[in-house]
């Protein structure tokens, strides 16, 4: 009885709708809680871009993320997209599409003392590393130009190699103060450089490199790069403001 | 329904915790060990051993799966058609690794994002797969139950031993990312030099195969043939 088709399909059913229906219940519970675990690690990669909040409970960092950033979505030419929020667009998926027609996610942060001035905007962006993909989130300062922070993140790069990307926060570092465009705003970037113990100081446009992780690195570049074309636009017209 | 109720009352006749179920129990964690002695699940033992705390969270998982899947094919198993029973495992196999990963995804974010796609490759993990088609299909709920305890608990058992080894080799700590998180090398007083080798894979394959021998030494074990 048991290996006549009839039964074999009608056990193949039950087994599935039971367990559809079982995963799809679970689904319903705890659906609300893990929205609020990925925003709130949203919130927190952006905000770890301009300050230090590792010690800060998730309710603070909420508070915190209410009170100083504001979402946007803006396109090319650097107009705001009416109706949708930064945190609701999938960068990963945008990044196939060409720079000009991408909808890109935008988030100013307030001034902390002078809550009229924006100091820092962030971005992310999404590229390949070696592997799988890597992301970023840029902070630029209120000129649109300068580098204010930066916090990568990978899929899958080499652990002591291109991972340090994120492990290693000497890497991040690296960054800061440097200028993602020229006088011009034309979109240079910032560029690591192959081999590491290097002083690129007095260059905005360089960075030490990651010895043993020349792909990854070049992934950072071309990624820096991409985005700071696709951004271009909306960080010149701060400046003519 | 009626095979659950006649298990049941044949069950309760033997003592939950007799000599043979207890043997089910702890064999698994030693001399019949998953990893070290069948060789199965080496995958992730390789991939999820970089720290201690998420090697913790992959071993309550496996314990979990196969536990569950364990005792569930085994209540099915006189109606489950002999043609379609691995996939009929697989559906089962699956549906408990979807429920460790929405709740981890639910209360330990952090966590989940570390495991990745590691919780989802439970499904491939062997030792699951192992214990349903050589367990949990010829024997009863209770007994099943602990067998998937006893395999996961080995495999979870050589995990941490792996993970803690290497956390403390490649990153010079203990426990990091938990409130007792201690920097050995620096708390001592000595400057902290990384084992590149630690942090990868290879790392892991090398300690695993070091436990290996180290066990059948105690074991006093050799391949027969």
């Amino acid at each position: 009885m048991r290996n006549k088709s009839g039964y074999i399909i009608l056990y193949t059913v039950i087994l599935c709708i039971v367990s559809a229906v079982s995963l799809a219940s679970l689904k319903q519970v705890l659906g609300k809680k893990q929205d609020k675990n990925v925003s709130l690690d949203n919130k927190k990669k952006i905000l770890k871009t301009v300050m230090n909040i590792d010690t800060k409970t998730p309710n603070q960092i909420n508070q915190i993320y209410d009170d100083l950033v504001s979402e946007f979505v803006i396109d090319y030419n650097g107009k705001k997209l009416e109706g949708v929020l930064g945190s609701s667009i999938k960068v990963q998926k945008e990044r196939k599409e060409k720079p000009e027609n991408r909808k890109l996610p935008l988030y100013s942060i307030k001034d902390q003392n002078d809550k009229t001035r924006i100091a820092y905007y962030v971005f992310p962006t999404s590229g390949r590393g070696l592997w799988d993909a890597i992301s970023s989130y840029i902070c630029i300062g209120a000129d649109g130009k300068t580098i204010k922070g930066i916090a990568f993140d990978h899929v899958g790069e080499t652990p002591g190699l291109g991972a340090r990307i994120k492990a290693d926060p000497t890497i991040s570092v690296r960054y800061n103060d440097k200028k993602l465009y020229d006088e011009t705003f034309k979109p240079v970037a910032v560029k690591m450089m192959k081999g590491e113990g290097n002083n690129y100081e007095k260059d905005p446009h360089k960075v030490d490199g990651m010895s043993g992780a020349t792909i990854t690195a070049n992934g950072v570049n071309d990624m820096l790069k991409d985005y700071a074309y696709s951004y271009q636009i909306f960080f010149k017209s701060l400046n003519n403001q | 329904m009626a095979t659950e109720i006649l298990e049941k009352t044949i069950v309760e006749k033997e003592p939950l915790f007799s000599k043979k179920n207890r043997k089910l129990l702890i064999d698994p964690i030693d001399s019949d060990n998953p990893i070290t002695v069948q060789v199965l699940g080496i995958c992730s033992a390789l991939a999820v051993t970089v720290q201690t705390v998420p090697a913790l969270f992959m071993a309550a998982g496996v314990v979990f799966v196969t536990a569950f899947s364990n005792l569930l094919i085994s209540l099915l198993r006189n109606s489950i058609p002999s043609r379609i029973r691995i996939i009929v495992q697989l559906v089962v196999v699956s549906l408990f690794v979807q429920i460790v990963s929405e709740v981890l995804k639910a209360y330990s974010y952090d966590v989940y994002l570390q495991l990745s796609v590691f919780i989802g490759l439970i499904i491939t993990n062997c030792i699951v797969m192992g214990r349903l088609e050589a367990f949990a299909l010829a024997n009863k709920p209770w007994p099943s139950f602990l067998d998937g305890i006893g395999n996961g608990l080995g495999y979870g058992a050589i995990l941490i031993i792996v993970a803690f080894i290497r956390e403390l080799f490649g990153m010079g700590t203990i426990l990091i990312g938990t409130p007792l998180e201690w920097h050995v090398f620096e708390s001592m007083g000595m400057k902290f030099q990384s084992i590149g080798i630690m942090s990868m894979p290879a790392g892991a394959c090398i300690i695993v195969g070091l436990l290996i021998w180290a066990q059948r030494a105690r074991n006093g074990f050799s391949e027969s043939n």
